[in-house]
């Protein structure tokens, strides 16, 4: 056989790992009041507040809440991705594909995931797939690129080059009460999904809530194959997947200003891989089962008026079963099944010396590994250390942030070569300044020096891992402008947000042919992104009881290899990454039925750096239309949704051969005691 | 184009050519061409495009003067512009027969069947789901004898597709994991047994050539080469096989051998060649190896009898395909194109076209990954 590196395969492999990637979706109570009832004042309280942080943040970080999830139409933690500037979404197509984002284009391994502020891992690949998480269990998203708004974190948070936290529902604390949320979702292509989430809270401040989710969808969905006169129309082959998760939280009140937080998190997906569109075989039988624990605790505490602190400690397990049954394989099946183990400790310590300073130190320690079956397996594992020192300067307009990362990454292998040690020093520094007095008008400049340690695959993956791999190291700079108009009556609230950006790429790790027969994984890319991020959010007052919510964004960005002149991608836009994209939404909110238009979009892209013939990739704009209900009685709310997705039928892609579904629908009931 | 009554068949790569037995099977001349002032000779190169881009293969059409070598046509892309459709994805071989280019698209898996006067594919043949395995036959080589097309399967199988009824009239039991090349002399058709995708599952490749009775397509048996065999040609007598070694670095390398009746033999080493009468043109450009690319002839029964078959300084850049026409001499190289320090697998690649006595006369465009060469049979 003449050694053919197999991209999807390679994809796929990364994904098991995950329990990720990779190549590679992957909670919480119910406020304890009638949500819905007060969706109203509650969106008022979360978007002021929340707009008023990130409009004065020094970095530049974009905010979804759960009234925005309604507001703006959104179907899914994806979807809430797609509606955030700067971040290309990889989607595999249909409930079942990987996704995974990057952003301002920095891969998905520069982007950090927070789980209820701890980090989500993936060593073997190191993308976090997106698609695992619940929308129903998520109260925010927030996006930062560069450094987070809030410093009293640990280490590792801060150690790529943005930041995506997903925060689960959590209840009001205080109140002695039980509650409930169930929700059912059927929709177009056999999608079945029950939820149901319970939970208490004392009077004490305790509580505690279990939730879980089950999904079934066939994905079996049409798409259009146009080869060249002919035109058929054929379904998804192979699609289906059974995922369920289970989610539990506890939280207690340990005295007056000492909280501890427990997770435990347990997810399972057994799905069928429909693989790429190929011409004339749809035959296929890929399958992967990915399964993942961990389970966290996060205790916070004020010592006194000036010292707080801060320990987290997780355990991860993953596994991933990627099993493939072809004749083409000894004994017809091949499955590589690979494990990986995460421990994780992390202590921070908070010192607020004066009101206009805060200091924070933080110290993480991350123990990885990964196994298989495989007999080439060399059982990887690598141990790090991370120290950050943060110092915060405040006065009334103005807001300084500088910190210095200091990273020790230690790898090691059980059975076999280990890849190299790495140590570095990270600097970042940000700042903000308030021109008006209402702080209604905001600049804010930052600069950001980071990198991302090569995954075990770049690594060890047999014949293409490379032990000699240097890391990724990324520069970026951001200028911003953000403006918050001043309520009237007509207006009820009105942001605008403006950043310009420069970011380099050095070392990028590339998969090369290094000759007609191996591929190698090489620190052979350079990419420098210039670009520019728009985003717009309102609320008008239309008349009493009416509401119109507008809310948009628009991402330039202009991605290019710097690598070598003599190479057909130099000065190319990346393979994926669009130069224009966007989203925008409105809703009417009234007493009646709501009602939300939205779109998202992006301009050509190529599934190739050097934009070769046949590579290129369409344009698309895809729209969709929902309309909701809440009908409140005196116990209890029943909330009623119908969404209406891509109803222009546009047939798209945004990986190359995987097309993404055309025009479909979705039902929710969803009640809440 | 004009046919001739003598057919011969000659292309390399991953592909083995010549059958002994297909000098007995003529050619009509099912089309004369109308009046031609020029006379020309003309070849095909398949491009297997690139999997990893999702870039479908490609057919390749070219038409230049025998006396001066100039190219009066080409056609990139001659099976799309011709059949508005796509040839699919991965091509990896293709064989002459009667006037019709027999293809076949490993993950397509099928056979298209195209008539070389009018570019048409007259049949396209899906390969089906094998009971034994529950998933498609993916083939990768054909050789065509008598009138049967024998194509290697990935599942492990050796199939006999009647060229007259256009059916599968014969499949082989179970060779082993991943059956490559397929040559035929005599009454033995030698496949080669990869065991290419074994890595995949951390098992070492298979190294055996599997001999199938020509007449009752049963298994006489195995010849134990190199490690990963796979191309085979033949000159009808002489059996040689490209072992492509292990891929790893200090590992085993390329290497081509020889059968002697039920024995073998470590050759030359190798990753391409080609054989014409009594000699084996073979082509050395090891992975891991700083030594320059070597493009050597060799006299079959003396292989310190050899000499460079083309001239110094015009050896290509990734050897992928190599050709000998019986009739001429000439030889075709097909190559990956260069991007930067390393090769490309997603831009188009290019041949050279060089003399019986090594001399460059042509130098062209290809699809991507140029795979195999056929030259069509000249008209006298």
């Amino acid at each position: 056989m003449r050694r053919h590196f197999n991209f999807f395969r390679f994809r796929l492999s990364y994904i098991v790992f995950f329990a990720i990637l990779s190549m590679n979706v992957p909670a919480f109570g119910i406020t304890a009041m009638k949500i819905d009832t007060l969706v109203h004042s509650l969106r008022e309280v979360t978007v002021n507040e929340k707009g008023n942080r990130t409009m004065k943040s020094t970095s530049p970080t974009y905010s979804v809440d759960f009234t925005k999830f309604e507001s703006m139409g959104v179907t899914g933690v994806a979807d809430a991705l797609n509606r955030l500037p700067g971040v290309t979404l990889k989607d595999y197509g249909g409930a079942g594909g990987l996704k995974t984002v990057s952003v301002r284009g920095f891969g998905a391994t520069h982007t950090n995931v927070l789980y209820d502020g701890v980090a989500l891992s993936d060593c073997q690949n190191g993308e976090v797939d997106l698609s695992r998480y619940s929308l129903d269990n998520i109260s925010s998203i927030n996006l930062t690129v560069g450094d987070n708004d809030d410093i009293f974190i640990p280490a590792r948070s801060a150690s790529l080059s943005a930041t995506l936290s997903l925060s689960t529902r959590s209840f009001i604390q205080d109140i002695d009460s039980i509650f409930l949320t169930a929700r059912f979702k059927y929709g177009s292509f056999i999608t079945v999904s029950p939820y149901v989430k319970i939970g208490r809270s004392y009077s004490n401040g305790n509580s505690f809530d279990i939730s879980g989710e089950y999904l079934y969808g066939k994905n079996n969905y049409p798409f259009t194959i146009v080869n060249g006169k002919e035109i058929t129309h054929p379904r998804r082959n192979n699609s289906q997947m059974n995922s369920g998760h289970v989610e539990t939280n506890a939280s207690f009140k340990l005295g007056a200003r000492t909280t501890l937080n427990g997770k435990i998190y347990y997810y399972d997906n057994n799905r069928h891989l429909p693989g790429p569109v190929i011409l004339y075989n749809e035959d296929n039988n890929e399958r992967l089962h990915d399964r993942n624990f961990f389970g966290h605790a996060n205790l916070r505490s004020s010592v006194s008026s000036t010292v707080s602190v801060l320990a987290n400690a997780k355990f991860n397990w993953a596994e991933s079963l990627y099993s493939d049954r072809n004749g083409k394989y000894l004994n017809g099946l091949l499955q590589q099944n690979y494990y990986q183990r995460e421990c994780y400790v992390s202590g921070a310590v908070l010192w607020v010396p004066v009101t206009s300073w805060s200091l924070v130190y933080s110290g993480d320690y991350i123990y990885n590994n990964l196994t298989s079956n495989l007999s080439t397996d060399v059982r990887p594992y690598r141990n790090s250390v991370l120290q950050s020192i943060t110092a915060r300067y405040r006065v009334s307009r103005l807001i300084v942030t500088a910190r210095g990362l200091l990273s020790i990454y230690r790898n090691g292998a059980k059975s076999g070569e280990s890849a190299d040690n790495e140590s570095k020093l990270s600097p970042s520094v940000s700042a903000s300044y308030s021109l008006l007095d209402d702080k209604s008008l905001t600049f804010r400049a930052s600069y950001k020096n980071i990198f991302r340690m090569p995954t075990f695959n770049e690594l060890y993956f047999e014949h293409v891992g490379t032990l000699t791999l240097k890391p990724e190291s990324t520069d970026q700079f951001n200028v911003g402008v953000t403006y918050m108009l001043p309520s009237n009556g007509f207006i009820s609230s009105l942001y605008v947000t403006a950043d310009g950006y420069y970011n380099n790429v050095k070392d990028k790790i590339v998969a090369t042919p290094v000759n007609l027969h191996m591929w190698r994984m090489l620190n052979f890319g350079k990419v420098r992104t210039t670009g520019l991020d728009l985003t717009l959010a309102s609320v008008f007052n239309v008349s009493r009881g009416w509401q119109l919510l507008a809310d948009g964004n628009y991402s330039f960005q202009k991605s290019i290899s710097l690598q070598d002149k003599t190479m057909s991608d130099y000065k190319k836009q990346l393979a994926y990454t669009p130069v224009h994209s966007g989203s925008a939404s409105v809703a009417c909110e009234n007493p009646f039925v709501n009602l939300v238009i939205h779109m998202t979009g992006a301009g050509e892209r190529f599934s190739t750096n050097n934009h070769v013939k046949g590579s290129s990739l369409g344009g698309y704009v895809e729209a969709g239309v929902a309309i909701y209900r809440t009908i409140p009685t005196r116990k209890h709310n029943l909330e009623l949704r119908l969404d209406l997705m891509n109803m222009f039928n546009k047939q798209y892609e945004i990986i190359a051969r995987y097309p993404m579904p055309g025009r479909a629908w979705q039902a929710t009931i969803k009640f809440t005691l | 184009m004009k046919k001739s009554f003598y057919y011969f068949l000659f292309a390399a790569a991953t592909v083995s050519f010549y059958s002994c037995s297909s000098n007995d099977e003529p050619i009509p001349d099912p089309d004369p061409d109308p009046v031609e002032s020029v006379d020309t000779s003309s070849f095909f190169i398949l491009g297997r495009g690139s999997s990893y881009a999702g870039i479908d293969g490609s057919l390749s059409y070219y038409d230049y003067s025998s006396e001066d070598y100039v190219m009066v046509k080409e056609s990139l892309t001659v099976f799309k512009d011709s059949n508005e459709r796509s040839l699919g994805l991965s091509p990896n071989d293709m064989a002459l027969y009667g006037g019709k280019l027999y293809i076949i698209t490993y993950e397509s898996a099928t056979m298209e069947i195209v008539d070389i006067n009018t570019m048409k594919s007259v049949k396209q043949y899906e390969f089906g789901v094998n009971p034994h395995s529950g998933s498609k036959s993916m083939p990768r080589h054909i050789e065509i004898s008598g009138g049967k097309a024998y194509i290697t399967t990935y599942d492990g199988y050796l199939a006999r597709y009647d060229c007259a009824t256009d059916v599968v009239d014969g499949f082989t039991a179970y060779l082993g994991p991943n059956p490559e090349g397929v040559a035929i002399a005599g009454d033995n058709i030698y496949v080669a047994i990869s065991g290419g995708m074994n890595s995949v599952q951390g098992l070492p490749y298979d190294e055996r050539v599997a001999i199938i009775n020509k007449s009752t397509f049963d298994i006489k048996g195995y010849i134990t080469v190199g490690t990963n065999p796979t191309d085979i040609v033949t000159n009808g007598t002489d059996v040689f096989v490209t072992c492509m070694g292990d891929y790893t670095p200090n590992g085993v390398k390329p290497m081509i051998w020889r059968i002697y009746g039920e024995k073998s033999q470590g050759y030359v080493p190798g990753t391409l060649m080609a054989i014409k009468d009594r000699q084996l043109y073979v082509i050395n450009a090891p992975w891991d190896s700083p030594d320059p690319i070597s493009y050597k002839c060799y006299m079959i029964d003396n292989s310190d009898d050899n000499y460079d078959f083309i001239e110094k300084g015009e050896g290509v850049d990734y050897p992928s395909a190599l050709a000998v026409d019986r009739m001429t001499g000439n030889i075709i190289i097909g190559s990956a194109t260069m991007d930067g320090q390393y090769p490309s697998w997603s831009k188009n690649g290019y041949y050279k076209m060089f003399t019986s006595d090594g001399k460059k006369v042509l130098r062209g465009e290809t699809g991507i990954d140029p795979a195999v060469a056929i030259f069509v049979p000249k008209s006298e």
